[in-house]
C-alpha cells in the first residue's frame, strides 16, 4: 500500500532535485542534435581509434545521438541522480530528526518506505522520459531524421537508475547521515563499473547495458539485462525493507 | 475495556554495552495522568520510544491499549498522540499543512479543536514552520498531538520553549481534552510543580530502573522531614526506627527524612528533651532529588 500525503510530502521535499535534472538533461539532450554540424567540423583534427569512432559518427546521425545520449550523458547523470535522491530518502528523515515524527504516525514502516521509493522512481522515470522525449523532438525540429526507435533505450535505463536507486536508499536505511548513505552507494556503484573496464566483460556492467546498444544494432531488447537488473534493484529493496523494519529511531 | 492503558513486563533496552531499561515492570492505568521522573540518562525517553513503536525491546514486551507494541504495529498509534522531548517538524510546511498532513495520516482528527489551539496560542498557520520561533513550534507540536483525540497521549518533556503563559494554557487545554475524552497521558517532566499539579501518579526511574510508583497525595503525605534539635545528646538507636531513611546533622540538631510511620516517628523523638521538634512538608521537588539521592546512595553501597 502507498500512503498518498506521504507521496505528496515527498514529491514536494526533492522537487528541487528533479526539476534540477530535467533542467540539466533537458539542456544536455536538445542541444545535441543543434551541435551535430559544428561538432562535425572537428573531426580532422582527431587521429586513431579515437577519430576513426569520432568520424563514424559524425557520419551518422542517429549513431551520433545514440552514443552522446545513452552513451555518455544520460546513463551519466542517472547515476549520479540516483544516489542524490535514494542516499535522502530516510537518511534525510534521520538526519533533521523527524524520523521520530513521521514513524509514530500510524503508518507502517513498509507503507512509508514503499511511498518514498514509489514516489521516488516515479518522478526520476518521468524526468528522465521527458528529457529523452524532447531531445528526439529537438533531432525532428533540427531536421534531422531520427527513428522512433531511440526511445526504446529507456527501457534498459529505467532498470539501472532503479538499480542504483534501490542501492542507494537501501544505504540511506542502514546510515544515519545521507552524506555516508550517497558514499557507499557511490562506492559500490564504482565497484559495478569494474566489468566494464575488463576486455569481453562488459556485457556484465550495469552501465555498458545503459549504453543500450543492443537496441540500436537490432541485436535485441536486452531483456535479459533488464530482468537481471530489477531482479537486483528488488533484492536491495527488501535488504533497505529488512534495515528498516528493526532500525531504533 | 483493558483496565490498563500501558503494561509493561521485564521491559530491557540495551544500545551496545550501555543498558536503558533494565527488567521494567510498569502499570499506568486508563484515564490517568502518569508521570515518569527520572535524571537525565534514566531511561524515559527509551521506553517512550518502545511505547510509540519507534525501537523494539531488547526482551520483554509492551502492550498499549491493548496491543502488543511493535514497530510495525500501525493500530495502536491510531491512538496515540506523542510529543517527542526535541520534536523537529518539516520546516518547508505552514502550520495549516501540516495540520492537514497529520489529519490526513489518522483515521479520526478534530479540525475544530486543532484551530481552536491554533488560536488559542497565536499559531500563524500560513507562515512556514521554519520561520517559527521555538515557542511557536513547541505550541504546534503539542497541538497536533491532540488533533487525533488520542486515547494515550505521551508528552516528553512537553512545552519546553513556552512561556509560562502558554504552557499554563496548554496544559488548561490538555486537561480540558483529557476530561472530555477520557484520555490517559503519560508524561515526563523536570518541571516539577507542574507535575505535582497535573499527576496523580508518578513513577521514579532511575538508570533504566523503576524505584517506586506512588500516588502523588500519597506521596506528599507519606513522605515527611522532621527537624529536630535535643537538649543534650540524644541516645544512641534514636535514629534506628522504620521510615526513617536519612539523617543530616543540621546546626546543633537533625533534618531526617522519613518515608513511611511518621507519626510513630515524631512520637518517638518527642520521648526525649528537645528544643525544637517540627514536621517539614516536602514537594515533588524535594521528594524527587530525595528519590535519586537515595537510589544513587544505594547503588554506591
Amino acid at each position: 500500500m502507498v500512503n498518498g500525503a506521504v507521496l505528496k510530502k515527498e514529491l514536494r521535499e526533492t522537487a528541487w532535485k528533479h526539476a534540477l535534472a530535467l533542467v540539466l538533461l533537458s539542456v544536455l539532450g536538445i542541444t545535441l542534435p543543434f551541435v551535430f554540424e559544428w561538432m562535425g567540423k572537428f573531426q580532422v583534427d582527431i587521429g586513431g581509434a579515437l577519430g576513426e569512432t569520432y568520424r563514424r559518427q559524425m557520419s551518422d546521425f542517429t549513431l551520433y545521438m545514440w552514443a552522446n545520449w545513452y552513451s555518455k550523458n544520460l546513463y551519466q547523470i542517472l547515476v549520479i541522480y540516483a544516489v542524490v535522491v535514494g542516499m535522502a530518502q530516510l537518511a534525510g528523515e534521520t538526519g533533521r530528526n523527524t524520523a521520530g515524527f513521521l514513524f509514530s504516525k500510524p503508518l507502517g514502516r513498509e507503507t512509508i518506505y514503499r511511498s518514498k521509493f514509489i514516489a521516488g522512481a516515479a518522478a526520476m522515470l518521468t524526468v528522465m522520459t521527458v528529457a529523452t522525449t524532447l531531445t528526439y523532438l529537438a533531432a525532428l525540429t533540427a531536421g534531422k531524421g531520427l527513428p522512433a526507435l531511440f526511445m526504446a533505450g529507456l527501457v534498459v535505463n529505467a532498470a539501472g537508475l532503479l538499480l542504483i536507486y534501490s542501492l542507494a536508499l537501501m544505504f540511506s536505511v542502514i546510515f544515519d547521515d545521507q552524506l555516508k548513505a550517497g558514499a557507499a552507494a557511490c562506492g559500490v556503484a564504482l565497484v559495478l563499473s569494474i566489468p566494464g573496464w575488463i576486455p569481453g566483460y562488459g556485457m556484465y556492467s550495469v552501465y555498458r547495458q545503459m549504453h543500450a546498444w543492443p537496441v540500436y544494432t537490432g541485436d535485441g531488447f536486452q531483456l535479459g539485462a533488464i530482468v537481471i537488473m530489477t531482479l537486483v534493484a528488488w533484492i536491495f529493496y527488501r535488504i533497505g525493507l529488512s534495515q528498516l523494519l528493526k532500525k531504533d529511531f | 475495556m483493558h483496565d490498563l492503558a500501558i503494561q509493561t513486563s521485564n521491559l530491557t533496552k540495551r544500545y551496545g554495552h550501555s543498558t536503558a531499561l533494565q527488567g521494567l515492570n510498569l502499570e499506568v492505568p486508563r484515564e490517568s495522568i502518569f508521570a515518569l521522573l527520572g535524571p537525565n540518562g534514566a531511561g524515559k525517553t527509551s521506553l517512550f520510544k518502545i511505547l510509540t513503536g519507534l525501537a523494539s525491546p531488547t526482551s520483554g514486551e509492551a502492550r498499549v491499549l491493548g496491543y502488543q507494541v511493535s514497530t510495525n504495529e500501525t493500530a495502536f498509534r491510531a491512538k496515540i498522540g506523542y510529543v517527542a522531548e526535541n520534536p523537529v517538524l518539516y520546516g518547508y510546511y505552514t502550520a495549516r499543512e501540516m495540520a492537514n498532513f497529520c489529519a490526513s495520516l489518522y483515521p479520526r482528527w478534530n479540525p475544530r479543536l486543532v484551530d481552536s489551539a491554533f488560536k488559542q496560542f497565536s499559531i500563524p498557520v500560513d507562515k512556514k514552520i521554519k520561520e517559527f520561533s521555538h515557542g511557536q513550534k513547541s505550541a504546534l507540536t503539542l497541538t497536533l498531538a491532540l488533533g487525533p483525540e488520542p486515547e494515550l497521549l505521551i508528552l516528553d518533556e512537553p512545552g519546553a520553549g513556552l512561556d509560562p503563559i502558554k504552557r499554563r494554557d496548554y496544559f488548561k487545554l490538555l486537561m480540558e481534552q483529557v476530561v472530555a475524552l477520557g484520555s490517559t497521558v503519560l508524561l515526563s517532566s523536570h518541571t516539577l510543580h507542574e507535575v505535582e499539579r497535573l499527576a496523580d501518579r508518578v513513577a521514579f526511574l532511575s538508570r533504566g530502573r523503576l524505584v517506586a510508583v506512588k500516588d502523588v497525595a500519597d506521596l506528599k503525605t507519606a513522605e515527611k522531614r522532621i527537624r529536630v534539635v535535643f537538649q543534650g545528646r540524644p541516645p544512641e538507636d534514636v535514629f534506628k526506627q522504620t521510615g526513617i531513611a536519612r539523617v543530616e546533622p543540621e546546626g546543633s540538631g537533625y533534618l531526617l527524612t522519613v518515608t513511611e510511620n511518621v507519626h510513630e516517628v515524631l512520637e518517638k523523638l518527642s520521648q526525649y528533651p528537645h528544643f525544637a521538634l517540627e514536621i517539614i512538608d516536602l514537594d515533588l521537588e524535594d521528594i524527587f532529588i530525595e528519590y535519586t539521592r537515595r537510589e544513587g546512595a544505594d547503588r554506591n553501597g
